[in-house]
């Protein structure tokens, strides 16, 4: 190795560290100093009278609960629904399978705008039920209950338990199901004793996933549960913003930071073992085609309506964007993006959030590939005692919050916290660990060997990479920019505390929108959640055009 | 052919030196390895796998920095020149073709990486290709190719640079029995048209011995033998590197009897648990320090019980016997000897009988437990 090479490598891979060091673990660092020490003494008498309260319990048993009926309600939908992707094979699957996921990848505030859209007062279902029934009244009033919390929840993370039970389900051996039943297991035993128990390591890692997901729910709670309902990534954001309760803001952003770390630590450990190589099969041998018409209907029905219910919300977002009001079909709420007229909310034209939104999330994709890369190349290195502790280091952000994040940045940025690339620094934060979850598996996988070829035949370090690396990686390295991508444009917790009003994102933009009263806010929210559905929509077609087989976690 | 340890007249392509590896400390993988491989000689490192072969070749080719010990290449130390610079090809066991590039661009590649010219990298390909029997297969990807069809490519690919010194590491091991056998013969003629100096690592000995000018047998991170195949074959230098080459029946044997004043016409006698030997039978010169007697398997033949011959005439148990077409394997405990041994021996399925005429032997003349008198042929012993 040449000197040069010795200096600049520990550089380079100290660049994410570096990095996380100051975008991550300082504010954090400021947050529990907010929440402990103030005014030259420990302040623990103010974090004890609120731990003490009803009102903290309340929190935390609340945001507990409804992330397990959420998960029970993904699960009950997503279970049957993977069992289908798993063992069934039919025409058009692939297509099937990559609708399901788009709910996954939409942003939260246009979910919810995409709720209210369908159930809302003023929904397509209340208006064809006061039609057809000639009500006066809109007979469904969901918006402000549990119930629409937990649907959104469970439309959200259907496809996790698809993917991640369905992947496992369809690697499973059909012969160890078939040696019970030869030993004479009937169907329901066969179920318990043998496919559930093989199943239960992604099972329950995908729950957990999805109970973390729900139980750092931001968006779809806000908007869709009104005031009464407030997970503690809601009340963190209410105490910060609404009441500038900085130290209650921090210490419950502290409460929150142990519990999903113990949760990641957990998913961490179930993802190992739900990824043990447990004699799999290829998809091709386990699925089979099913013969009967009768099975066939069944099968078409049931997969029908799965769809139905995954698409209804975003179909109607589009139509209602289009038709709200009583003037039939329209393109004014999208021709009104580009107006700013004075009783408008907004400080600026909300076309303008299209160009931040894009803008930021270029931004964002550069620097999250660029950190991530980086930090997949040193994850990818042997492991030794030295660097053994990295891994969990690097996928730490993935379990924080993002409103933790954005108060973290309120707190320690001191005169930069207005500053303009705080935004797409944020986003980088939360997109890089998923960059490294896309690219990490590809490039553990290539051939050390084949870096070693090209070095034998004559090919220094940097045309090795440039000759082997760049384009067997290229196509990973593609998912993990959509992905970063997609992230940055519906991040909203983040963006929420860190955009400053004049440089407003799409999703800030719809939730002013969705917040403020009247026709055309509300038209102006449902048409620019239409164009963010869109452009997630088709970044989601970008990835599934290239992901590589199943590598990968997302 | 050239013996190793003296001093050849022209200084060797390749000279290793004392060289020591551990990947974990105090666990070496070679230890003090001496090795010189002379222009235009295919040398074949022969052993089991984790005797530290491919991790020689690795180490030579810069694939991995040795602890100690030395890298000569045409004269120059090797230690400061990285991998790409080396003078060295290497063909890797499972061949690690570029899956991006088609056939042809995977031979060209390090012919680009020396910066020749289009038409010369165009040329030079089509000509490789041919060498190896794959003429008009440049456009085709790897992966619609055969195991034995990437093999070629492996091949033109690591020679098309023409290095100085090629290293093969078990070229031929992910393929299937006939193939290997088919293209062992294959690579050596390759080789040897191009006129390349090789390292080939391979743990088959049939394979070593098809394909070496010379074959260095290694274990547990030594050289155990450095020698031509015949003398390999004929005289394995140690105990392992008989069992190694497939061979079972090694005795034994008490230093030599101090009858300094026997008369010198009559070679030592040895004391072997099958009773004394004659030294001078079984050729000459008790090698100093010898342990062990060497029996090979074709050295028995059956005889009727009373008749008198030369060498060594045992009576023994049969064992189990298996056919193995032109031969029987058989396997026999000693009934005569102080202490019984079980040896292992191959004999002609034929026999010849006084009339004249070969006739087979038969299942019922091999039965269990019968008991058969052996005599052993000591030109077919060999002292270790």
């Amino acid at each position: 190795m040449t000197t040069a090479r010795r200096i600049a490598l520990p550089l380079l891979y100290a660049l994410p560290l570096v990095f996380l060091a100051v975008f991550f673990l300082y504010p954090l660092a400021r947050i529990l100093q907010v929440s402990f020490y103030a005014d030259g003494r420990w302040m623990l008498d103010s974090v004890g009278r609120l731990t003490g309260s009803r009102y903290f319990w309340r929190l935390i048993w609340f945001t507990t609960w409804q992330a397990v009926a959420s998960t029970a309600l993904t699960l009950t939908v997503g279970l049957p629904l993977a069992y289908l992707f798993a063992r069934y094979d039919f025409r058009g699957k692939s297509v099937v399978r990559a609708l399901t996921t788009i709910p996954f990848v939409m942003p939260t505030v246009v979910v919810a705008a995409a709720f209210t859209a369908l159930l809302g007062r003023t929904g397509l279902i209340n208006v064809l039920l006061q039609q057809l029934l000639d009500l006066e009244q809109p007979p469904i009033a969901l918006l402000g209950t549990i119930w629409i919390i937990l649907l959104a929840h469970a439309f959200f993370n259907v496809s996790v338990i698809i993917r991640a039970v369905g992947g496992f389900w369809s690697n499973l051996n059909p012969s160890l199901e078939e040696a019970a039943a030869v030993l004479g297991a009937n169907r329901a035993r066969l179920f318990w004793e043998v496919t559930l128990p093989l199943l239960w390591p992604s099972i329950a890692a995908a729950s957990l996933l999805v109970f973390l997901f729900c139980f750092t729910s931001f968006g779809v709670v806000l908007i869709l549960g009104g005031a009464r309902f407030a997970t503690l990534e809601v009340e963190i954001y209410r105490q910060a913003v609404s009441l500038f309760d900085l130290p209650a803001a921090a210490w419950l952003s502290l409460v929150q930071m142990i519990l999903t770390f113990i949760m990641m630590t957990l998913y961490t450990r179930l993802q190992a073992r739900a990824s043990l190589p447990l004699e799999s099969r290829s998809q091709a041998r386990t699925a089979v085609t099913l013969r009967t018409p009768m099975a066939r209907l069944f099968l078409a029905l049931t997969l029908g309506m799965a769809l139905l219910l995954l698409l209804a919300p975003l179909i109607t977002l589009a139509w209602r964007s289009i038709t709200l009001g009583d003037n039939g079909v329209t393109l004014a709420y999208y021709r009104a993006l580009a107006d700013n007229p004075r009783q408008s909310a907004f400080f600026v034209p909300p076309i303008v959030a299209v160009r931040n939104s894009l803008l930021f999330a270029a931004a964002t994709t550069l620097l999250s590939l660029l950190l991530g890369i980086i930090s997949a190349y040193l994850l990818a290195r042997p492991r030794t005692r030295r660097t053994a502790w990295l891994e969990p280091i690097f996928l730490l952000p993935l379990g924080t919050s993002a409103v933790t994040l954005g108060l973290g940045y309120i707190l320690a940025m001191g005169p930069w916290r207005t500053a303009l690339w705080l935004t797409p620094v944020a986003h980088t934060l939360i997109a890089a660990p998923f960059v490294v979850r896309t690219f990490l598996p590809a490039l553990r996988s290539l051939d050390p060997r084949l870096r070693e070829s090209a070095a034998v035949l004559g090919a220094p370090p940097l045309r090795v990479w440039l000759e082997v690396d760049v384009p067997i990686l290229f196509r990973a390295a593609l998912v993990a920019a959509t992905f970063a991508f997609t992230i940055s444009l519906g991040e909203f917790g983040a963006s929420l505390l860190v955009t400053r009003p004049d440089t407003p994102t799409m999703p800030v933009i719809i939730y002013r929108a969705l917040s403020r009263p009247g026709q055309l806010n509300y038209g102006q929210a449902l048409a620019m959640s239409t164009v963010l559905m869109i452009v997630a929509g088709l970044s989601l077609i970008l990835i599934e055009r290239f992901r590589i087989g199943d590598i990968g976690e997302f | 052919m050239t013996d190793p340890s003296a001093p050849s007249a022209v200084a060797p392509l390749l000279q290793v030196e004392k060289l020591t590896k551990a990947y974990v400390p105090g666990e070496p993988v070679l230890r003090d390895i001496n090795l010189a491989v002379a222009s235009g000689e295919i040398v074949c490192l022969l052993g089991p796998s984790g005797c530290g072969k491919t991790t020689l070749l690795r180490v030579i080719a810069g694939l991995e920095e040795p602890d100690a010990g030395r890298i000569l290449y045409a004269g120059a130390d090797q230690r400061n020149v990285s991998v790409h610079a080396r003078d060295m090809g290497f063909m890797f066991q499972d061949y690690a073709l570029f899956p991006h590039k088609s056939v042809g661009e995977n031979v060209a590649f390090g012919l680009r990486m020396a910066g020749q010219s289009r038409q010369a990298v165009r040329a030079r390909t089509a000509e490789m290709l041919e060498l190896v029997a794959l003429g008009g297969y440049g456009e085709r990807s790897v992966f619609d190719l055969s195991g034995g069809e990437r093999q070629r490519v492996a091949l033109a690919r690591s020679l098309a640079p023409s290095p100085g010194l090629l290293m093969l590491d078990e070229p031929l091991g992910a393929l299937d029995r006939t193939l290997r056998e088919e293209l062992m013969g294959e690579v050596r003629r390759i080789l040897k048209a191009v006129g390349v100096t090789a390292l080939y690592v391979t743990h088959d000995q049939e394979e070593a011995f098809s394909v070496a000018d010379r074959i260095v047998v290694m274990h547990a991170g030594r050289i155990e033998q450095d020698a031509p195949p015949q003398v390999v074959h004929d005289h394995p230098a140690s105990a392992f590197v008989a069992r190694f080459l497939g061979f079972q029946n090694l005795l034994p044997i008490a230093t030599v009897p101090a009858d300094d004043s026997a008369d010198s016409s009559a070679g030592p006698m040895l004391e072997t648990p099958l009773g004394p030997l004659d030294a001078a039978a079984i050729g000459g010169a008790v090698p100093s320090g010898a342990r062990l007697l060497l029996i090979r398997p074709e050295a028995a033949r059956f005889v009727a019980a009373s008749a008198p011959l030369p060498g060594m005439v045992i009576r023994c148990v049969l064992g189990d016997s298996s056919y193995r077409g032109s031969h029987y394997r058989i396997r026999v405990t000693t009934a005569d000897t102080p202490e019984p041994v079980a040896l292992v021996f191959d004999v002609p399925a034929y026999r010849l009988h006084p009339d004249g005429r070969r006739r087979p032997v038969t299942p019922g003349d091999l039965a269990r437990n019968r008991q058969v008198t052996l005599a052993l042929d000591p030109s077919l012993m060999t002292l270790l």
